[in-house]
């Protein structure tokens, strides 16, 4: 055809070079992402009615102690205890501007069978892409240990990281649509959380498999291929109780 | 999570022996700093203490009840009128305010917002760029060349009437003035999202089964043959009749935004306000008099929860020159309340209100004065 089709320079090339790439938010630049196509149900619930509420809840009228790197670290390590606080994390005021929030969700991956045949990274990679919708990174084992039949240096594992509006997007998809669909799912583990406001937990396959992305077509993937995951739930507390305060509050059941 | 739970006995009143039973009261599990946990282990030293044999006019002081006043008797510093000579030895301080509890009793949104022309314009403008910057769709992929389900997709396809970008009209991208393509209509979207996702399969074999069902019902008595109107369940309006009559007592109005309570008291000027009440009794806090002030305001047919034992806002007026005798004005400390289910309901309240409302924030601003409304509006949630 005829048609000339202009693509922006892939590199720059210096002040003085005529032909510079666009700004990354210009649509016509190669870095640009189409920002948000819609409002989202659970962010703005957030905002208008949870954030206000685990405010009120969570208020204290004198600061709570924080660990003041300098003077409490020299105590502990003259009393030879360990240099890790084992406090609670609280944040020193409960203030409008640190009111705990969704920040990101971790989607992974590991598949053992990965070590013998590839095909079964490829059909996670495409699970965890089409559910995310986000392009997934792979990841290479690290150790070599025999029991388990692991080698280093091999394509293991995929990830993929949503974060923003998406992010209230899939958590929302996963407390409406998913996870009721799971049979006999008793709910997150109570004692789930790494004591800096993350919480973990894992589907099975058969889980996976009830996310609509993967039902609509779960014919077209090879049978048996279908992962279980991972998914981690990142959140701007500083400790697992606040955490999974906010958590309740939009939905997600937990067990014990 | 480390949770440290202290059972602590406190010795009650008048009681000649300890008894594991009878005076040990399960504190609520706290989790403190080592340095306040120390406080709560004094009172354990029990055994070793003498028990006197008569009843004391107090609890016994330790670090929970508070220690007996020193100055007064058993005075309510809250309440207004006394004797100016007895008043004065009694308040040791010169300015002295009234102690209120107002309830902010809030109904929050149950539909996501009412979206701004310019917010729907944006996003209509990201997905429509989103549209030209993908690769197309790899349709031979997943429909294969004369199934049904390529059949359907194709129908499903020319129901959807959508913006092709790698077809011949793909220059057309732009909102032509006039469109109304970027904004949300409720209805029409329930009949596209019935055209473009029930199959045909299904759709026919539910109409079919339906056809049957009434054809049976009508033989049965005798009457004319009825179609179904509907073939999936079609959602209520965002509107609701108490939108259209614009009734704001009721609950399922504006259903998109907070409502808050107001109620009327019985003056000309300074009508409506939040209920609230002074504090009654020596030891009611704040949780307990607002939950007490919303009983005798607005009755208790309402299913509520009180948000938390702190107050999320403060309005402090004085009163006018002779008004009292020592209170200098009044502080009312809003506590923060939902309501989940039931309505207000003014018959018999002890407050002698007249009338009440659920409003939005902007609509509480012409209600209410401009010195409240100053006072109160940062508590308020604008959608």
């Amino acid at each position: 055809r005829a048609k000339y089709q202009y693509r922006s320079p892939r590199y720059y090339r210096g002040r003085l070079a005529p032909n510079m790439p666009p700004p990354s938010a210009s649509p016509s630049s190669r870095l640009f992402i189409p920002g948000p196509f819609a409002a989202e149900r659970l962010e703005d619930h957030y905002w208008n009615t949870i954030a206000s509420d685990l405010q009120v809840l969570s208020y204290v009228h004198k600061q709570n102690p924080t660990f003041d790197i300098e003077k409490d670290y020299r105590q502990l390590t003259a009393l030879r205890l360990p240099p890790k606080p084992t406090r609670r994390q609280l944040p020193a005021l409960r203030t409008f501007r640190n009111i705990p929030r969704l920040t990101g969700i971790t989607v992974h991956s590991m598949v053992r069978e990965a070590m013998k045949d590839s095909a079964y990274l490829h059909a996670a990679g495409m699970i965890v892409q089409s559910i995310t919708g986000v392009r997934a990174s792979v990841h290479k084992s690290k150790e070599n240990i025999g029991m388990w039949e692991l080698r280093s240096g091999k394509s293991i594992s995929v990830t993929a990281q949503v974060k923003g509006r998406s992010a209230y997007r899939f958590l929302a998809q996963l407390i409406d649509v998913v996870l009721p669909r799971i049979k006999d799912w008793k709910g997150v583990a109570g004692g789930s959380g790494d004591s800096s406001g993350n919480i973990t937990f894992g589907m099975s396959p058969e889980a996976v498999s009830m996310f609509p992305e993967i039902e609509v077509n779960y014919d077209m993937y090879p049978p048996k291929m279908v992962p279980g995951l991972h998914i981690t739930i990142h959140t701007s507390a500083g400790n697992d109780v606040d955490a999974k305060i906010l958590l309740k509050a939009m939905g997600l059941p937990f067990d014990g | 999570m480390n949770v440290s739970c202290k059972t602590l006995r406190l010795r009650g009143l008048g009681t000649n022996e300890l008894t594991n039973n009878q005076n040990s009261l399960p504190v609520i599990c706290l989790n403190l700093p080592a340095a306040a946990q120390r406080i709560f282990d004094a009172p354990r030293v029990a055994t070793t203490i003498t028990h006197r044999p008569y009843s004391s006019a107090g609890a016994q002081p330790n670090s929970i009840t508070p220690p007996p006043a020193i100055t007064s008797p058993a005075v309510n510093p809250t309440e207004g009128s006394r004797d100016p000579v007895e008043a004065q030895g009694e308040f040791p301080r010169k300015d002295w305010w009234d102690i209120a509890t107002g309830v902010v009793i809030s109904r929050p949104p149950l539909l996501t917002r009412d979206l701004p022309e310019f917010e729907q314009s944006y996003y209509f403008y990201q997905r429509r760029l989103n549209d030209r910057l993908q690769l197309p769709f790899a349709r031979w992929f997943y429909f294969k060349k004369g199934t049904l389900g390529e059949e359907e997709w194709k129908r499903k396809q020319a129901a959807e009437e959508r913006y092709q970008p790698y077809g011949p009209r793909a220059w057309a991208d732009e909102l032509l003035k006039g469109s109304t393509e970027h904004k949300f209509d409720p209805l029409k979207d329930y009949e596209h999202l019935v055209a473009t996702t029930v199959t045909g399969e299904e759709e026919t074999m539910s109409i079919m089964q339906a056809r049957q069902e009434s054809a049976k019902e009508a033989q049965a008595r005798g009457e004319e043959m009825e179609y179904p109107s509907e073939i999936v369940e079609k959602p209520f309006p965002r509107t609701t009749q108490a939108d259209i009559e614009n009734n704001t007592k009721r609950l399922d109005r504006k259903l998109s935004r907070t409502l808050y309570l107001v109620v009327k008291r019985k003056r000309d000027k300074h009508a409506w306000r939040f209920p609230q009440s002074r504090l009654s009794g020596k030891w009611e806090h704040l949780r307990w008099g607002a939950q007490r002030t919303l009983l005798e305001a607005a009755g208790p047919n309402m299913n509520t929860w009180f948000v938390g034992s702190a107050p999320i806002g403060l309005y402090k007026y004085k009163y006018p020159p002779g008004h009292a005798q020592n209170q200098t004005g009044k502080k009312v400390f809003f506590m923060k309340a939902r309501i989940l289910a039931g309505q207000a309901d003014l018959t018999n309240n002890k407050q002698g209100l007249e009338d009440f409302q659920w409003l939005t924030k902007d609509e509480l601003k012409e209600v209410v004065g401009n010195k409240y409304y100053r006072a109160v509006q940062h508590m308020l949630v604008a959608q």
